[in-house]
């Protein structure tokens, strides 16, 4: 059954129909999670299992206009927003001192590791225009920015990524 | 570094796959539960608002109107007449042979 066909029978009230729908988008979902926790398995899990609680509960509110997947990211991104706010744990507007360039290990750990020294929208910028590759337009959507914010936050972040893993641009 | 990778190719290695193991079906467990306190969530409020309904309107002064119509009814010759000859005809209908 095809993504369209199951959201149609979960806006009507079918669980199967939603579960198959988290089979299907849990694992970019935690993945994008786990890059905006820095790596906290647990915190990311914890917080996808509570983006898709509440897409259950709205999925009528969800239009066909975008996609399910990008939907979904919005939630799992306000989630965590509130959830980094509530603990004052992400500053949003600090340029902070980047420290020197990562030793090498593993091309994909090493950017694991710089990932974690940006800045919050800088991560979840680059993550979903790279990694699960949304258009800048959608992106800044997700994120609830004006896309000229969104295209500092991709450059911003691709400077200090740039710095930290002494790559060729 | 060794190597000098391209910024943009690294970037755009997808995130690594992350297996269900038991993810998936700990959502759909949690989904039926948030659902069931729905359920009762919504039974609850219907209950309150019924409670809150009849501590607050005055059931007596709704119930007097209708009162006083049956009572007027009961003492209208007219009715009592009407009703007799509905009764009549019905038992005359049920006596007489077709």
């Amino acid at each position: 059954m095809n993504e369209a066909a199951l959201l149609a029978l979960a806006a009507a009230g079918d669980s199967a129909a939603f579960g198959a729908l988290v089979r299907l988008h849990q694992s970019p979902l935690r993945g994008f999670l786990r890059r905006l926790a820095r790596g906290d398995h647990a915190l990311a899990d914890d917080l996808a299992q509570e983006a898709f609680l509440e897409a259950w509960r709205k999925i009528g509110q969800f239009r066909a206009e975008g996609t399910f997947a990008g939907w979904l990211a919005r939630i799992a991104y306000r989630r965590y927003l509130m959830w980094a706010r509530q603990r004052k744990l992400e500053p949003l507007d600090d340029d902070a001192a980047l420290p020197g360039a990562l030793p090498a290990a593993d091309l994909r750990l090493d950017l694991e590791k710089a990932m974690t020294r940006l800045l919050l929208p800088e991560r979840a910028a680059l993550t979903l225009c790279y990694a699960l590759e949304y258009t800048q337009e959608e992106a800044a959507e997700i994120l609830e920015l004006p896309l000229g914010t969104l295209k500092s936050h991709v450059a911003r972040g691709r400077e200090k990524l740039r710095k930290l893993l002494e790559c060729e641009s | 570094m060794t190597t000098k990778p391209d910024l943009d190719a690294l970037l755009a290695m997808p995130l690594a796959p992350i297996a269900d193991e038991g993810f998936s079906g700990a959502v759909e467990v949690k989904m039926a539960a948030q659902d069931q306190s729905f359920a009762w969530f919504e039974l609850a409020a219907g209950v309150m608002v019924l409670a809150l309904v009849a501590l607050v309107v005055p059931v007596a002064r709704l119930t007097a109107p209708f009162e006083a119509i049956a009572i007027n009814l009961a003492l209208s010759w007219q009715f009592v007449v009407a009703c007799a000859a509905i009764a009549l005809t019905h038992a005359a209908l049920r006596l007489l042979p077709d």
